[in-house]
């Protein structure tokens, strides 16, 4: 009986072991993995990790992609693979607090509904399906985050994208941003009249205005925003040097010649017209001087309208910087994801000696051969003429903007500096007022700081970056300040997060022979295309005559003389024959990739069947002959 | 006459033999035309779905993920018709009962029919390899000019267009899993075609587990899974799939419960295989 049922038994058996086994152990080796991709490209950071490792409350991820659609745009599919593979990653690692799922939003279904409704862009298609590529995030008090299109240009930045989103899902409660400037349409709270880059804060921040003869910084504001204060008393410089050693967060925009000061510096402004602002006896403390000259790059003057011999001709003004992509840190979470131009008025030049324990790392610089300029002329206006005259190019680049991290000194070891007091009685008052709270001196940071210097601070003005025809950004100079206090306030898990290379590798070898191709064809098109442009002209003018002057005779070259229908016919000749040869170009272009790819698509497709069947024979002739 | 049950444990214990049985394996597979046939036509539809369905060359990105991608389901229809003779010929020739009463241990057979059609596959991947070094030629960083005046140009030269353009460590990783997970699907092929009575069983079977096996991990399929059931049940169907498996391995990632899952699963299979290869003897 026993025997019977042996093998079917002993089957079932083994294969419940096996089951078993693997449902028991398999969830508790989902961390035991090696990473073998080429920057660990898998692994997710230790900030994601932190993040993911204290979230307080559920998070649910809802990857939205249209699968379907998106099998036509290879360059979509294989991002998405990347997104969904990252996004089970964090999974893995965030276990029962992270939540994710993948939605196929095809046309008219209720997952379509559900990503329109959260915001989730709709990218026109030629089939007139749109597709969905983004994701929703949402807490358990339903907060939801959108990104709403997952852009494979932001690869560098896309763990840095989704933490940050999961980070704020998880504390969704803003950060509140302190702002001390001299600059007027800076100091609101992001109204109408305010810079543009201020409304932007406001949209995404609480702001605190803190006004220029402040006491005391209010407990609330957690991250310091301090652009161009030119005027600040000692105490002032005191109450900053504490804010960052017990919060440690702090945005500085300094400015050796801003032009916004010089320009608001009239006999009725309220403005102190103080061109100048640095970082004081902070810097010296923290190793960070500014220099007095300003800074002016010719190879990235930004073009402006100038007045000659009474007509108004574009010129580049080297004082005024579009700095590109390449001129700044393709690392940092701050500058990484920018696309655009930084631009900037006359800025300065830092220079770094941070103490022990302190980085300071470059984020923004000039190109190589910058020049300096006098700071009292640079504020006001000053011609590109006069510009290039004074024009000394140093060699090498000049930093402009920076970060820098670590456990910071105090500026004030000898304590609190006294304050005179003023002669208001009620002034005198509130500033005894403010000294009781000054009880707590700190002489080194609490926390390590991380604060983003920038020698500029008329990169603020709309005039700087704004198109004022279309009201959009032509440059990133507001989200570059975006950008720096979203990573401040981020805490410490995304503050230490970098931007990592992209793990996609182009295929370089066809990249450049486009390039090589292009270089080859370009002088021979543009010729090509001219003579074509002047052929076709004379043509349609020849043609205009005829019909003017031949119209009632029904003959259109009727009233020609032979020589202009000789031309005629000529010039009929080498219009086909310039478009032939276009076409020519067009297809020489293409011809050695595609050559290229056609051979490689045939080796891949064909080589192993054919080496197969070669062996086949091989094998097969020598089995005849042995048997033969 | 001896029992299931006595065979099964007279000889688990025993590889005696396990050379001659791999040998004699290996050169059935070499000697017949149909295992040219399947291995020619799996790699012409693995180099077609790669270069047509997966649009290789249009993602414009130096990595084989449109080719691994195919990999499972390759596995799923051509691994069963390559294991599908191993018992079942023996059943359909009557030499199964011959080979039992050989002097080779049922460990050492079932072992050794594994493992040729296990090389056989490799094989076919190592036919593959144009691949490989197609995405490190596309991928290659720098142009480097080959001079034969100066032979240290060939070493760059190689460095750049052989072993530079791609991240070849990752794509070695996934190569094995590959192969490992290959070892897993004709293991399922060698344990069925002991039941089959013949080799068209034995493929249909096989076909069928696998597509099981294989379509668990299938997104589409889990979805459903977790539309019904939930997530914890998609969970645990997915670990049963080949395709979660694989996941990971796919980009370079080594999970050492996909080694364990893939191992343990040739494991099992082959105990079956010996279990009811013994059945036969009864």
């Amino acid at each position: 009986m026993i025997e019977k049922f042996f093998t079917p038994l002993t089957s079932l058996f083994l294969i419940a072991i096996f089951f078993l086994f693997n449902g028991l152990i398999q969830p508790r080796m989902a961390s035991w993995r090696v990473d073998f991709s080429q920057g660990d490209q898998y692994t997710l950071s230790k900030g994601t990790k932190q993040t993911l490792g204290e979230l307080a409350e559920p998070v649910d991820l809802t990857f939205v992609y249209s699968r379907t659609l998106g099998q036509d745009f290879p360059v979509i599919r294989a991002y998405a693979q990347r997104v969904r593979e990252l996004l089970q990653t964090y999974e893995n690692v965030g276990g029962r607090q992270l939540h994710l799922v993948e939605i196929d939003p095809s046309p008219f279904s209720t997952a379509e509904d559900e990503a329109l409704a959260a915001g989730i862009s709709a990218l026109p298609t030629g089939s007139g399906d749109p597709i969905y590529f983004g994701l929703i995030g949402r807490n358990a008090v339903d907060d939801e985050l959108v990104i709403p299109f997952l852009d494979p240009e932001r690869e560098a930045t896309l763990e840095y994208d989704l933490t940050r989103l999961i980070a704020r899902l998880d504390n969704p409660k803003p950060a509140t941003i302190g702002i001390i400037t001299d600059l007027q349409n800076f100091q609101g709270t992001g109204t109408e009249t305010d810079y543009f880059v201020l409304r932007e804060i406001a949209a995404s921040y609480t702001v605190e205005p803190i006004a220029p003869d402040f006491l005391t910084i209010p407990d609330n504001v957690d991250i310091l925003l301090v652009a161009h204060a030119a005027d600040l008393t000692n105490r002032q410089t005191y109450l900053i040097d504490q804010f960052i050693l017990e919060k440690g967060r702090a945005l500085i925009l300094v400015d050796p010649a801003s032009k916004a000061a010089a320009a608001a510096g009239g006999v009725f402004s309220t403005s102190n017209g103080l061109t100048r602002s640095d970082l004081g006896a902070l810097g010296e403390a923290w190793g960070i001087n500014l220099l007095t000259e300003a800074v002016a790059d010719a190879t990235h003057a930004l073009p402006i309208g100038v007045e000659e011999n009474g007509s108004v001709i574009e010129m580049g003004q080297p004082l005024f910087i579009g700095l590109p992509r390449a001129l700044m840190s393709s690392d940092d979470l701050v500058t990484a994801p920018l696309s655009l131009t930084l631009n900037l008025g006359a800025p300065g030049a830092l220079q770094a000696f941070p103490p022990d324990g302190v980085t300071f790392s470059t984020l923004v610089r000039t190109d190589d051969a910058p020049s300096f300029i006098d700071p009292e002329r640079a504020s006001v206006d000053m011609p590109p003429q006069d510009v290039l005259r004074a024009y000394e190019a140093e060699d090498g680049y000049l930093v402009i903007g920076g970060r820098l991290s670590g456990i910071l000194p105090t500026a004030f070891a000898d304590g609190p500096p006294l304050a005179d007091l003023p002669d208001d009685p009620v002034e005198a008052e509130l500033l005894d007022l403010a000294n009781a709270e000054l009880t707590n001196h700190l002489t080194q940071s609490v926390q390590p700081a991380e604060i983003i210097i920038l020698a500029d601070a008329d990169m603020l003005d709309d005039g700087f970056y704004i198109d004022p025809r279309s009201g959009n950004p032509a440059g990133d100079n507001a989200t570059f300040i975006l950008n720096a206090l979203d990573n401040l306030a981020g805490g410490d898990a995304l503050t230490n997060l970098r931007s990592r290379s992209p793990n996609q590798r182009p295929m370089n070898r066809i990249d450049r022979m486009r390039d090589i191709a292009q270089r080859q064809f370009f002088a021979e098109q543009v010729e090509l295309e001219d003579r074509l442009a002047s052929a076709q002209a004379r043509l349609e003018q020849l043609q205009a005559n005829g019909i003017e002057q031949g119209f009632f005779s029904g003959d259109l070259e009727a009233d020609l003389s032979p020589e202009e229908r000789t031309e005629l016919a000529a010039l009929r000749q080498s219009v086909i024959e310039t478009r032939s040869s276009l076409r020519d170009i067009e297809r020489n272009f293409r011809r050695d990739i595609d050559g290229l790819v056609g051979s490689l698509r045939f080796i891949n497709i064909w080589g192993g069947p054919l080496m197969l069947a070669l062996l086949g024979f091989l094998v097969w002739f020598r089995q005849k002959r042995r048997l033969g | 006459m001896s029992t299931a049950q006595d065979i099964w444990q007279s000889s688990t214990s025993s590889f005696l033999g396990f050379r001659a049985v791999y040998v004699r394996e290996v050169q059935t597979y070499i000697r017949t035309p149909m295992a040219y046939v399947f291995l020619a036509v799996f790699l012409l539809s693995l180099g077609v779905l790669t270069w047509e369905a997966g649009g290789f060359f249009e993602t414009n990105r130096a990595d084989l993920a449109p080719f691994f991608v195919w990999h499972p389901w390759l596995y799923t229809v051509f691994l069963p018709a390559l294991a599908m003779r191993l018992w079942a010929d023996e059943q359909t020739n009557g030499t199964d009962e011959l080979l039992l009463s050989l002097p080779v241990g049922l460990g050492g057979l079932v072992l050794g029919k594994l493992l040729a059609a296990w090389t056989i596959t490799g094989f076919a991947l190592i036919l593959t390899i144009p691949m490989w070094l197609t995405v490190n030629f596309l991928g290659s960083p720098a142009a480097v000019e080959l001079s034969w005046m100066n032979p240290g140009s060939l070493f760059k030269w190689l460095g750049a267009n052989v072993f530079g353009g791609a991240d070849n460590v990752a794509i070695f990783v996934t190569y094995l899993m590959s192969f490992l997970m290959a070892g897993a699907y004709l293991s399922i092929g060698l344990a069925l075609s002991a039941i089959a009575r013949n080799q068209v069983t034995a493929f249909i079977m096989s076909v069928f587990v696998a597509f099981i096996l294989t379509a668990a991990g299938w997104p589409v399929v889990l979805s459903g899974v977790t539309d019904s059931f939930g997530v914890d049940a998609a969970d645990s169907v997915a670990r049963l799939s080949f395709l979660s498996h694989f996941e990971a391995a796919q980009r370079g990632v080594l999970e050492w419960r996909s080694v364990i899952y893939f191992t343990g699963f040739i494991g099992l299979s082959c105990m079956l295989c010996g279990l009811w290869v013994a059945r036969l003897r009864e």
